[in-house]
């Protein structure tokens, strides 16, 4: 099941929640600030969304919990990335890339953007 | 005050989730929720609430998903094509040779002139479904089960508005043979009907279909002639079964009830998870069957005697194509629970004998 997995392209909210992990542990509000940020405020992850996600994370081995802390008497748990999630992550990253780097190429060989138009 | 009423209504959004995703995840979810909300909201926002039931619905629908991989469900799906494939081949035997065996009863002007090549190729089609399934060619099974239900849409269907008294007639011999398709379409490992059933029970079956066909054909070669059933000899009518003597019926009808008991108690003691399945995907036919039989009856007895076909309204149709898959939906659910509780038990009982030993 990895392995198939591992060749389909990961959505965009479960992009987001990874990234947001490799930084650093975070609770589930804290990933919804972070992806809020790293998106330009395009992404706005919802509880119901982003709980979800975190739970098909956590059941494919690509995330784990970290630790469990009681703050103002709510429970916040946070998650960190495991080496399977960071390896996927990498993987998507690469993916992502090799295909904006091919369509930067044709565009500009094409002249259809300035040199330099895209990074 | 507000927070905790905002709570209460987030609670009740978070019921949509299955049990498994709540007892979690819920404590997060609530104060993910909580910390999002603006200062003084008593009420979920729009699209909070939208995303809470969405996730909750998709989750509910993947845990449900999940219980069709039981390996139970393979097993009855299993057995279940093969036992529906072996009724359709002993109904569309039953057609031919009433065809074929001329009925002394009936004036010999209107006997039947022979078999509809139809006929045959229906025993044969299911024989096959039944041998191919059995030895393990699944998807040859499968194919030819789907061929049969097409069959019946091609030369059935289209009379839904001359003939709409045939076309119900036979609707529980469609839904047997979409039963029997999905049932092998469903998967398992090869020849799993025979290693669930054993020869034994398999041997009953077929039996039990060929002592039924043989007690109707005989009933039928041995009623009283056209001749002399019109001229005043008592005969013994009992639905199909006709005689000449009261107790000739009482021994087709002990002949029929044996293969029928023999049939029950084949599939009765079979591995209780597994029979319950088999039950909950036969269940809608005879559901359908039953609506015929009932709701339908008064329909199709005036609709003979009018002279012209009556067309039965939209909510009757309506009732036909949605009672066999609610009925299906009911006995899954209805096995689901039964089988949680016994679950449950089980753990109770055990956490019981710990605690003495203890």
């Amino acid at each position: 099941m990895l392995a198939g997995m591992a060749d389909s392209p990961l959505r965009e909210p479960t992009f987001l929640v990874l990234t947001a992990l490799a930084e650093t542990p975070r609770h589930g509000y804290a990933v919804i600030e972070d992806v809020l940020r790293i998106s330009d405020g395009r992404v706005r992850l919802r509880a119901g969304t982003l709980y979800a996600v975190l739970d098909r994370l956590r059941a494919d081995g690509l995330i784990e919990v970290d630790r469990e802390e009681v703050v103002q008497s709510r429970l916040r748990r946070y998650y960190r990335l495991t080496a399977l999630g960071a390896t996927r992550l990498a993987d998507e990253v690469a993916r992502l890339r090799r295909n904006a780097d091919t369509a930067g190429r044709r565009l500009r060989a094409a002249g259809l953007l300035p040199e330099g138009g895209v990074a | 005050m507000s927070a905790a009423e905002l709570e209460r209504r987030y609670r009740r959004l978070l019921a949509v989730h299955p049990w498994e995703h709540r007892r979690t995840y819920e404590e997060e979810m609530v104060a993910v929720l909580l910390a999002d909300a603006r200062p003084g909201q008593t009420r979920p926002g729009l699209r909070d609430t939208v995303d809470l039931v969405g996730a909750g619905l998709r989750a509910r629908l993947r845990v449900g998903a999940r219980g069709f991989t039981d390996p139970a469900w393979s097993d009855a799906a299993a057995v279940t094509g093969v036992l529906v494939a072996l009724v359709l081949c002993a109904a569309a035997g039953r057609s031919v040779l009433d065809q074929l065996v001329a009925d002394p009863s009936l004036p010999p002007s209107v006997r039947p002139v022979g078999p509809d090549p139809v006929d045959w190729l229906r025993v044969a089609g299911w024989a096959t479904v039944a041998v191919t399934a059995l030895v393990g060619l699944r998807w040859v099974a499968a194919g030819l089960a789907w061929t049969g239900v097409g069959g019946w849409l091609v030369l059935v269907g289209p009379g839904v508005g001359d003939q709409p008294t045939y076309v119900v007639d036979t609707l529980p011999q469609f839904a047997l043979a979409l039963v029997a398709a999905a049932a092998l379409t469903a998967p398992a490992t090869a020849r799993r009907a025979v290693a669930v059933l054993g020869v034994r029970r398999l041997a009953v079956l077929v039996a039990a279909c060929l002592a039924v066909v043989s007690i109707l054909t005989v009933s039928q070669r041995a009623r009283p002639p056209f001749q002399e059933s019109a001229s005043g000899y008592p005969v013994y009518v009992l639905y199909d079964l006709e005689a000449r003597s009261e107790l000739v019926i009482w021994l087709y009808v002990a002949g029929l009830a044996a293969a029928a008991l023999a049939v029950v108690v084949a599939v009765a003691t079979l591995a209780a998870p597994v029979r319950r399945r088999i039950a909950v995907l036969l269940a809608p036919v005879a559901a359908l069957a039953l609506l015929i039989d009932t709701a339908l009856a008064g329909w199709s007895v005036s609709t003979m005697h009018m002279g012209h076909a009556i067309a039965l309204v939209p909510a009757q149709w309506l009732m036909l194509v949605l009672v066999p898959p609610v009925t299906f939906l009911a006995g899954v659910l209805l096995v689901r629970r039964r089988e949680e509780t016994l679950r449950m038990v089980a753990l109770g009982r055990a956490a019981d004998r710990e605690h003495r030993a203890g």
